[in-house]
Protein backbone atom coordinates (compact mmCIF):
# COMPACT_ATOMS: atom_id res chain seq x y z
CA UNK A 1 0.00 0.00 0.00
CA UNK A 2 0.75 3.83 -0.21
CA UNK A 3 3.03 5.37 2.25
CA UNK A 4 1.53 8.77 2.90
CA UNK A 5 4.84 10.69 3.26
CA UNK A 6 5.25 9.39 -0.26
CA UNK A 7 2.01 11.16 -1.48
CA UNK A 8 3.19 14.38 0.40
CA UNK A 9 6.38 14.64 -1.34
CA UNK A 10 4.12 14.80 -4.75
CA UNK A 11 5.57 17.85 -7.09
CA UNK A 12 2.95 20.28 -7.36
CA UNK A 13 3.08 23.45 -9.57
CA UNK A 14 0.01 25.72 -8.90
CA UNK A 15 -1.07 28.05 -11.65
CA UNK A 16 -3.04 31.21 -10.53
CA UNK A 17 -2.86 34.81 -11.99
CA UNK A 18 -4.22 36.32 -8.88
CA UNK A 19 -0.86 36.10 -5.69
CA UNK A 20 -3.19 36.25 -2.65
CA UNK A 21 -5.18 32.64 -4.09
CA UNK A 22 -1.63 31.04 -4.53
CA UNK A 23 -0.84 31.98 -1.37
CA UNK A 24 -3.49 30.61 -0.08
CA UNK A 25 -3.46 27.99 -1.69
CA UNK A 26 0.08 27.01 -1.05
CA UNK A 27 -0.85 27.49 2.92
CA UNK A 28 -4.01 24.56 2.92
CA UNK A 29 -1.05 21.94 1.32
CA UNK A 30 1.59 23.15 3.11
CA UNK A 31 -0.39 22.85 6.63
CA UNK A 32 -1.49 18.93 5.23
CA UNK A 33 2.34 18.69 4.82
CA UNK A 34 2.70 18.96 0.76
CA UNK A 35 6.64 19.63 1.01
CA UNK A 36 7.16 20.15 -2.78
CA UNK A 37 4.96 23.18 -3.63
CA UNK A 38 6.07 25.49 -6.93
CA UNK A 39 4.04 28.04 -8.33
CA UNK A 40 3.64 30.51 -10.90
CA UNK A 41 0.94 33.19 -11.68
CA UNK A 42 2.20 33.79 -15.59
CA UNK A 43 0.71 30.81 -17.70
CA UNK A 44 2.98 31.19 -20.48
CA UNK A 45 5.35 29.71 -18.06
CA UNK A 46 3.73 26.56 -17.48
CA UNK A 47 4.54 24.32 -20.38
CA UNK A 48 8.08 24.92 -20.10
CA UNK A 49 8.04 24.43 -16.32
CA UNK A 50 6.67 21.28 -16.71
CA UNK A 51 8.90 20.33 -19.28
CA UNK A 52 12.09 20.82 -17.04
CA UNK A 53 10.36 19.67 -14.04
CA UNK A 54 7.42 17.07 -14.64
CA UNK A 55 5.06 17.83 -12.30
CA UNK A 56 3.07 15.21 -10.36
CA UNK A 57 -0.05 17.54 -10.16
CA UNK A 58 -0.88 21.00 -11.81
CA UNK A 59 -3.70 22.65 -9.94
CA UNK A 60 -4.75 25.03 -12.79
CA UNK A 61 -6.74 27.96 -12.29
CA UNK A 62 -8.89 28.14 -15.54
CA UNK A 63 -9.77 31.57 -15.53
CA UNK A 64 -6.56 33.42 -16.35
CA UNK A 65 -6.50 36.84 -18.01
CA UNK A 66 -4.05 36.89 -21.17
CA UNK A 67 -3.78 33.11 -22.00
CA UNK A 68 -6.64 30.62 -20.47
CA UNK A 69 -6.63 27.58 -18.73
CA UNK A 70 -7.92 25.71 -21.71
CA UNK A 71 -4.97 26.54 -24.36
CA UNK A 72 -2.54 25.78 -20.80
CA UNK A 73 -4.40 22.52 -21.29
CA UNK A 74 -3.60 22.10 -25.20
CA UNK A 75 -0.14 23.27 -24.54
CA UNK A 76 0.66 20.72 -21.93
CA UNK A 77 -0.73 18.30 -24.01
CA UNK A 78 2.37 18.64 -26.66
CA UNK A 79 5.15 17.99 -23.46
CA UNK A 80 3.51 15.08 -21.56
CA UNK A 81 0.76 12.38 -23.30
CA UNK A 82 -2.92 12.73 -22.32
CA UNK A 83 -3.15 9.34 -20.81
CA UNK A 84 -0.42 10.62 -17.87
CA UNK A 85 -1.04 14.15 -17.69
CA UNK A 86 -2.52 14.92 -13.94
CA UNK A 87 -4.25 18.53 -14.18
CA UNK A 88 -6.69 19.47 -11.79
CA UNK A 89 -8.50 22.51 -12.48
CA UNK A 90 -9.68 25.27 -10.30
CA UNK A 91 -13.15 26.44 -11.38
CA UNK A 92 -16.10 29.24 -10.77
CA UNK A 93 -18.18 28.31 -14.26
CA UNK A 94 -20.10 24.79 -13.87
CA UNK A 95 -20.11 24.38 -18.19
CA UNK A 96 -16.02 24.05 -17.80
CA UNK A 97 -15.64 21.46 -15.88
CA UNK A 98 -16.54 19.36 -19.34
CA UNK A 99 -14.96 21.05 -20.86
CA UNK A 100 -11.88 20.98 -19.15
CA UNK A 101 -12.47 17.09 -18.44
CA UNK A 102 -12.56 16.78 -22.34
CA UNK A 103 -9.73 19.17 -22.60
CA UNK A 104 -7.27 16.79 -20.85
CA UNK A 105 -8.11 17.68 -17.16
CA UNK A 106 -8.42 14.78 -14.91
CA UNK A 107 -10.48 16.06 -12.48
CA UNK A 108 -11.76 19.79 -11.14
CA UNK A 109 -12.71 22.00 -8.32
CA UNK A 110 -15.60 24.04 -8.26
CA UNK A 111 -15.22 27.29 -6.31
CA UNK A 112 -16.14 28.69 -4.03
CA UNK A 113 -13.92 25.52 -2.29
CA UNK A 114 -12.79 25.03 1.44
CA UNK A 115 -9.61 22.93 2.71
CA UNK A 116 -11.44 19.63 3.01
CA UNK A 117 -12.08 19.86 -0.97
CA UNK A 118 -8.61 20.61 -1.93
CA UNK A 119 -7.53 18.28 0.17
CA UNK A 120 -9.38 15.10 -0.72
CA UNK A 121 -8.89 16.31 -4.49
CA UNK A 122 -5.12 16.76 -4.78
CA UNK A 123 -4.42 13.88 -2.53
CA UNK A 124 -6.71 11.50 -4.76
CA UNK A 125 -4.67 12.37 -7.71
CA UNK A 126 -1.46 12.39 -6.50
CA UNK A 127 -1.82 8.71 -5.32
CA UNK A 128 -3.32 7.38 -8.57
CA UNK A 129 -0.10 8.80 -10.19
CA UNK A 130 2.16 7.11 -7.67
CA UNK A 131 0.13 3.71 -7.71
CA UNK A 132 0.03 4.25 -11.69
CA UNK A 133 3.87 4.63 -11.36
CA UNK A 134 4.44 1.43 -9.73
CA UNK A 135 1.92 -0.12 -12.09
CA UNK A 136 4.66 0.57 -14.58
CA UNK A 137 1.96 2.85 -16.49
CA UNK A 138 4.12 5.68 -16.76
CA UNK A 139 7.38 6.26 -15.32
CA UNK A 140 7.91 7.35 -11.88
CA UNK B 1 -4.40 5.20 -16.95
CA UNK B 2 -6.41 2.13 -16.89
CA UNK B 3 -8.68 0.74 -19.66
CA UNK B 4 -11.84 2.39 -19.46
CA UNK B 5 -14.01 -0.89 -20.15
CA UNK B 6 -12.48 -2.31 -16.61
CA UNK B 7 -13.53 0.62 -15.16
CA UNK B 8 -17.13 0.98 -16.52
CA UNK B 9 -17.67 -3.08 -15.91
CA UNK B 10 -16.72 -2.62 -12.22
CA UNK B 11 -18.78 -3.54 -9.36
CA UNK B 12 -20.95 -1.06 -7.75
CA UNK B 13 -23.57 -0.61 -5.25
CA UNK B 14 -25.97 2.38 -4.76
CA UNK B 15 -27.19 2.49 -1.35
CA UNK B 16 -30.06 5.35 -0.45
CA UNK B 17 -33.57 5.23 1.26
CA UNK B 18 -35.12 7.47 -1.47
CA UNK B 19 -36.04 5.51 -4.62
CA UNK B 20 -35.77 8.86 -6.40
CA UNK B 21 -32.46 9.18 -5.47
CA UNK B 22 -31.19 5.59 -6.47
CA UNK B 23 -32.96 5.66 -9.70
CA UNK B 24 -31.21 8.95 -10.77
CA UNK B 25 -28.16 7.66 -10.01
CA UNK B 26 -28.42 4.28 -11.66
CA UNK B 27 -29.49 6.14 -15.00
CA UNK B 28 -26.50 8.83 -14.44
CA UNK B 29 -23.99 5.60 -14.54
CA UNK B 30 -25.81 3.60 -16.79
CA UNK B 31 -26.07 6.00 -19.39
CA UNK B 32 -22.31 6.54 -18.89
CA UNK B 33 -22.05 2.66 -20.10
CA UNK B 34 -21.38 1.55 -16.01
CA UNK B 35 -22.64 -2.41 -16.34
CA UNK B 36 -22.53 -3.70 -13.16
CA UNK B 37 -24.38 -0.98 -11.39
CA UNK B 38 -26.89 -2.87 -8.34
CA UNK B 39 -28.80 -0.88 -5.93
CA UNK B 40 -30.73 -0.97 -2.10
CA UNK B 41 -32.43 1.19 -0.03
CA UNK B 42 -31.93 -1.00 3.14
CA UNK B 43 -28.67 -0.17 5.25
CA UNK B 44 -29.21 -3.18 7.19
CA UNK B 45 -28.03 -5.54 4.65
CA UNK B 46 -24.86 -3.27 2.93
CA UNK B 47 -22.52 -5.02 5.35
CA UNK B 48 -23.46 -8.56 4.30
CA UNK B 49 -24.16 -7.70 0.37
CA UNK B 50 -20.44 -5.97 0.58
CA UNK B 51 -19.34 -9.36 2.60
CA UNK B 52 -20.18 -11.40 -0.32
CA UNK B 53 -19.78 -8.99 -3.24
CA UNK B 54 -16.62 -7.06 -2.24
CA UNK B 55 -18.11 -4.04 -4.30
CA UNK B 56 -15.36 -1.81 -5.94
CA UNK B 57 -17.37 1.41 -5.33
CA UNK B 58 -19.81 1.94 -3.01
CA UNK B 59 -22.01 4.87 -3.20
CA UNK B 60 -23.77 5.66 0.37
CA UNK B 61 -26.36 8.22 1.09
CA UNK B 62 -25.40 9.81 5.12
CA UNK B 63 -29.00 10.67 6.37
CA UNK B 64 -31.07 7.36 6.62
CA UNK B 65 -34.16 6.81 8.65
CA UNK B 66 -32.84 3.74 11.76
CA UNK B 67 -28.97 2.98 10.60
CA UNK B 68 -27.56 6.00 8.92
CA UNK B 69 -24.89 6.27 6.49
CA UNK B 70 -21.90 6.81 9.02
CA UNK B 71 -23.30 3.09 11.40
CA UNK B 72 -22.99 1.83 7.83
CA UNK B 73 -19.18 2.93 7.33
CA UNK B 74 -18.17 2.09 10.76
CA UNK B 75 -19.23 -1.71 10.02
CA UNK B 76 -17.98 -2.09 6.13
CA UNK B 77 -14.65 -1.63 7.30
CA UNK B 78 -14.86 -4.60 9.12
CA UNK B 79 -15.60 -7.32 6.08
CA UNK B 80 -13.36 -4.68 3.51
CA UNK B 81 -10.88 -7.81 2.29
CA UNK B 82 -8.90 -5.77 -0.60
CA UNK B 83 -7.84 -3.18 2.32
CA UNK B 84 -9.48 -0.07 0.25
CA UNK B 85 -12.96 0.26 0.95
CA UNK B 86 -13.91 2.38 -1.52
CA UNK B 87 -17.06 4.36 -0.49
CA UNK B 88 -18.22 7.40 -2.07
CA UNK B 89 -20.60 9.34 0.41
CA UNK B 90 -23.29 11.51 -0.99
CA UNK B 91 -24.15 14.06 1.46
CA UNK B 92 -26.22 17.50 1.35
CA UNK B 93 -24.19 19.05 4.36
CA UNK B 94 -20.48 20.15 3.79
CA UNK B 95 -19.83 19.55 7.04
CA UNK B 96 -20.68 16.18 6.79
CA UNK B 97 -17.67 15.21 4.20
CA UNK B 98 -14.64 15.59 6.65
CA UNK B 99 -16.87 13.29 9.19
CA UNK B 100 -17.21 10.80 6.44
CA UNK B 101 -13.95 11.10 5.37
CA UNK B 102 -13.01 10.37 9.20
CA UNK B 103 -14.86 7.56 9.64
CA UNK B 104 -13.41 5.73 6.05
CA UNK B 105 -15.38 6.93 3.20
CA UNK B 106 -12.81 8.33 0.34
CA UNK B 107 -14.84 10.63 -1.52
CA UNK B 108 -17.17 12.47 -1.28
CA UNK B 109 -20.21 14.00 -3.88
CA UNK B 110 -22.97 16.57 -3.45
CA UNK B 111 -26.82 16.71 -3.22
CA UNK B 112 -28.55 17.39 -5.25
CA UNK B 113 -26.71 15.69 -7.81
CA UNK B 114 -24.76 16.83 -10.30
CA UNK B 115 -23.95 14.31 -13.05
CA UNK B 116 -20.51 15.95 -14.02
CA UNK B 117 -19.08 15.61 -10.47
CA UNK B 118 -20.60 11.89 -9.90
CA UNK B 119 -19.47 10.73 -13.06
CA UNK B 120 -15.77 11.83 -12.36
CA UNK B 121 -15.84 11.06 -8.88
CA UNK B 122 -17.37 7.49 -9.41
CA UNK B 123 -14.89 7.18 -12.64
CA UNK B 124 -11.68 8.70 -10.31
CA UNK B 125 -12.18 6.24 -7.37
CA UNK B 126 -12.67 3.55 -9.26
CA UNK B 127 -9.67 4.13 -11.26
CA UNK B 128 -7.62 4.10 -7.93
CA UNK B 129 -9.88 1.03 -6.17
CA UNK B 130 -8.81 -1.39 -9.17
CA UNK B 131 -5.07 0.72 -8.82
CA UNK B 132 -4.90 -0.69 -5.40
CA UNK B 133 -5.94 -3.91 -6.47
CA UNK B 134 -3.30 -4.34 -8.73
CA UNK B 135 -0.57 -3.11 -6.50
CA UNK B 136 -1.79 -5.21 -4.12
CA UNK B 137 -1.70 -8.28 -6.01
CA UNK B 138 2.01 -7.37 -6.92
CA UNK B 139 2.77 -6.73 -3.23
CA UNK B 140 1.71 -10.17 -2.62
CA UNK B 141 4.25 -11.90 -4.71
CA UNK B 142 6.95 -9.39 -3.24
CA UNK B 143 8.92 -11.23 -1.03
CA UNK B 144 10.16 -8.10 1.35
CA UNK B 145 6.79 -7.59 3.06
CA UNK B 146 7.05 -5.25 6.02
CA UNK B 147 7.41 -7.08 9.62
CA UNK B 148 4.10 -6.50 10.96
CA UNK B 149 3.64 -6.80 15.36
CA UNK B 150 0.07 -7.90 17.11
CA UNK B 151 0.22 -7.34 20.92
CA UNK B 152 -2.26 -9.88 23.02
CA UNK B 153 -2.66 -8.47 26.39
CA UNK B 154 -4.16 -11.34 28.13
CA UNK B 155 -3.54 -12.79 31.52
CA UNK B 156 -4.71 -16.91 30.37
CA UNK B 157 -1.44 -18.54 29.36
CA UNK B 158 -3.60 -21.24 27.33
CA UNK B 159 -4.88 -18.15 24.77
CA UNK B 160 -1.77 -16.74 24.90
CA UNK B 161 -0.04 -20.01 23.44
CA UNK B 162 -2.65 -20.54 20.94
CA UNK B 163 -2.82 -16.86 19.83
CA UNK B 164 0.90 -17.29 19.66
CA UNK B 165 0.59 -20.11 17.12
CA UNK B 166 -2.05 -18.52 15.12
CA UNK B 167 0.21 -15.36 14.74
CA UNK B 168 3.05 -17.80 13.37
CA UNK B 169 0.93 -18.93 10.66
CA UNK B 170 1.44 -15.29 9.07
CA UNK B 171 4.81 -14.79 7.26
CA UNK B 172 6.65 -11.84 8.14
CA UNK B 173 4.42 -11.51 11.81
CA UNK B 174 5.53 -10.78 15.49
CA UNK B 175 3.88 -11.59 18.37
CA UNK B 176 4.01 -9.59 21.63
CA UNK B 177 2.27 -10.12 24.94
CA UNK B 178 1.19 -8.43 27.91
CA UNK B 179 -0.34 -9.94 30.90
CA UNK B 180 -2.25 -7.35 32.27
CA UNK B 181 -3.25 -3.92 30.74
CA UNK B 182 -0.67 -0.95 32.30
CA UNK B 183 2.02 -3.41 31.19
CA UNK B 184 -0.24 -3.40 27.85
CA UNK B 185 -0.20 -0.47 27.66
CA UNK B 186 3.19 0.43 27.87
CA UNK B 187 4.26 -1.81 25.62
CA UNK B 188 2.12 -0.51 22.84
CA UNK B 189 3.64 2.58 23.39
CA UNK B 190 7.32 1.70 22.89
CA UNK B 191 6.61 -0.92 20.27
CA UNK B 192 4.01 0.23 18.27
CA UNK B 193 1.90 -2.86 17.06
CA UNK B 194 0.28 -2.74 13.74
CA UNK B 195 -2.41 -4.38 16.17
CA UNK B 196 -3.70 -5.39 19.63
CA UNK B 197 -5.83 -8.04 20.51
CA UNK B 198 -7.11 -7.20 24.56
CA UNK B 199 -8.90 -9.34 26.69
CA UNK B 200 -11.81 -8.02 28.38
CA UNK B 201 -11.69 -9.45 31.77
CA UNK B 202 -8.33 -8.71 33.14
CA UNK B 203 -6.92 -8.56 36.47
CA UNK B 204 -7.05 -4.82 37.37
CA UNK B 205 -7.81 -2.59 34.79
CA UNK B 206 -10.33 -4.27 32.22
CA UNK B 207 -9.70 -4.21 28.71
CA UNK B 208 -12.24 -1.09 28.43
CA UNK B 209 -10.49 1.10 30.66
CA UNK B 210 -7.39 0.08 28.42
CA UNK B 211 -8.90 0.87 25.41
CA UNK B 212 -9.80 4.39 26.19
CA UNK B 213 -6.43 5.27 27.89
CA UNK B 214 -5.08 3.93 24.45
CA UNK B 215 -7.66 6.03 22.44
CA UNK B 216 -6.62 9.25 24.73
CA UNK B 217 -3.00 9.02 23.58
CA UNK B 218 -1.45 10.58 20.80
CA UNK B 219 1.24 7.73 20.24
CA UNK B 220 -1.44 4.93 20.44
CA UNK B 221 -4.87 6.48 19.30
CA UNK B 222 -4.35 5.25 15.69
CA UNK B 223 -3.82 1.53 16.56
CA UNK B 224 -6.58 -0.81 16.29
CA UNK B 225 -7.91 -2.86 18.79
CA UNK B 226 -10.13 -5.89 18.36
CA UNK B 227 -11.64 -7.24 21.76
CA UNK B 228 -11.80 -10.66 22.80
CA UNK B 229 -14.45 -11.87 25.23
CA UNK B 230 -16.05 -14.91 26.88
CA UNK B 231 -19.13 -13.37 28.35
CA UNK B 232 -20.55 -11.69 24.86
CA UNK B 233 -24.47 -10.39 24.67
CA UNK B 234 -25.30 -8.86 21.70
CA UNK B 235 -25.61 -5.47 23.82
CA UNK B 236 -22.04 -5.81 25.07
CA UNK B 237 -21.14 -6.84 21.93
CA UNK B 238 -22.51 -3.53 20.08
CA UNK B 239 -21.49 -0.83 23.32
CA UNK B 240 -18.03 -2.32 22.87
CA UNK B 241 -17.63 -1.39 18.74
CA UNK B 242 -19.79 1.80 19.60
CA UNK B 243 -16.91 2.94 21.96
CA UNK B 244 -14.42 2.03 19.87
CA UNK B 245 -12.89 -1.42 19.46
CA UNK B 246 -11.78 -2.40 15.60
CA UNK B 247 -13.92 -5.89 16.42
CA UNK B 248 -15.61 -7.80 19.00
CA UNK B 249 -14.47 -11.45 18.82
CA UNK B 250 -15.33 -13.96 21.38
CA UNK B 251 -13.50 -16.83 23.36
CA UNK B 252 -13.66 -19.74 22.64
CA UNK B 253 -11.78 -18.03 19.70
CA UNK B 254 -12.93 -19.41 16.21
CA UNK B 255 -9.91 -19.91 13.82
CA UNK B 256 -11.03 -18.68 10.54
CA UNK B 257 -12.72 -16.17 12.04
CA UNK B 258 -9.59 -14.83 14.11
CA UNK B 259 -7.50 -14.93 11.06
CA UNK B 260 -9.62 -13.29 8.59
CA UNK B 261 -10.50 -10.60 11.36
CA UNK B 262 -6.27 -10.31 11.74
CA UNK B 263 -6.16 -10.14 7.79
CA UNK B 264 -9.13 -7.01 7.61
CA UNK B 265 -7.33 -5.14 9.96
CA UNK B 266 -4.00 -5.49 9.19
CA UNK B 267 -5.36 -3.96 5.61
CA UNK B 268 -7.52 -1.28 7.25
CA UNK B 269 -4.21 -0.20 9.15
CA UNK B 270 -2.44 0.03 5.56
CA UNK B 271 -4.67 2.74 4.49
CA UNK B 272 -5.77 4.23 7.44
CA UNK B 273 -2.64 6.11 7.40
CA UNK B 274 -3.21 8.03 4.00
CA UNK B 275 -6.89 8.82 4.47
CA UNK B 276 -6.34 10.34 7.99
CA UNK B 277 -4.55 13.05 7.30
CA UNK B 278 -7.10 14.78 5.12
CA UNK B 279 -9.73 13.78 8.44
CA UNK B 280 -7.82 15.80 10.47
CA UNK B 281 -8.00 19.21 8.31
CA UNK B 282 -10.62 21.94 9.45
CA UNK B 283 -13.50 22.00 7.11
CA UNK B 284 -14.17 25.75 7.60
CA UNK B 285 -10.79 27.18 6.29
CA UNK B 286 -11.23 30.14 4.26
CA UNK B 287 -12.96 29.63 0.74
CA UNK B 288 -10.85 30.40 -2.04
Amino acid sequence: MLNPSEVLSGKILIVDDQPPHILLLERMLRGAGYSALSSTHDPHLVCDLHRANRYDLILLDLQIPGLDGFRVLEGLKQVEDESRLSVLVMTAHPGNETRALQGGARDFISKPFNAVDLLTRVYKMLERRLLEARAGLHPA
Amino acid sequence: MLDPSEVLAARVLIVDDQQANVLLVERILRGAGYTSVTSTRDPDIVTELHRKNQYDLILLDLVMPVLDGFQVLESLKRVEKGGYLSVLVMTAHAGHKQRALRNGAKDFISKPFNTVEVLTRVYNLLELRLLHKQDRKKKRKAPHERVRTLLYVEDNAANLKLVERLVARRPNMRFLSAQDASLGIALARAAQPDVILMDINLPGMSGHEALKLLREDPATEHIPVVALSAHAVPRDIAKALASGFFQYLTKPLEITEFMDTLDTVLAFRENDLGQRKIGREEDHAQPV
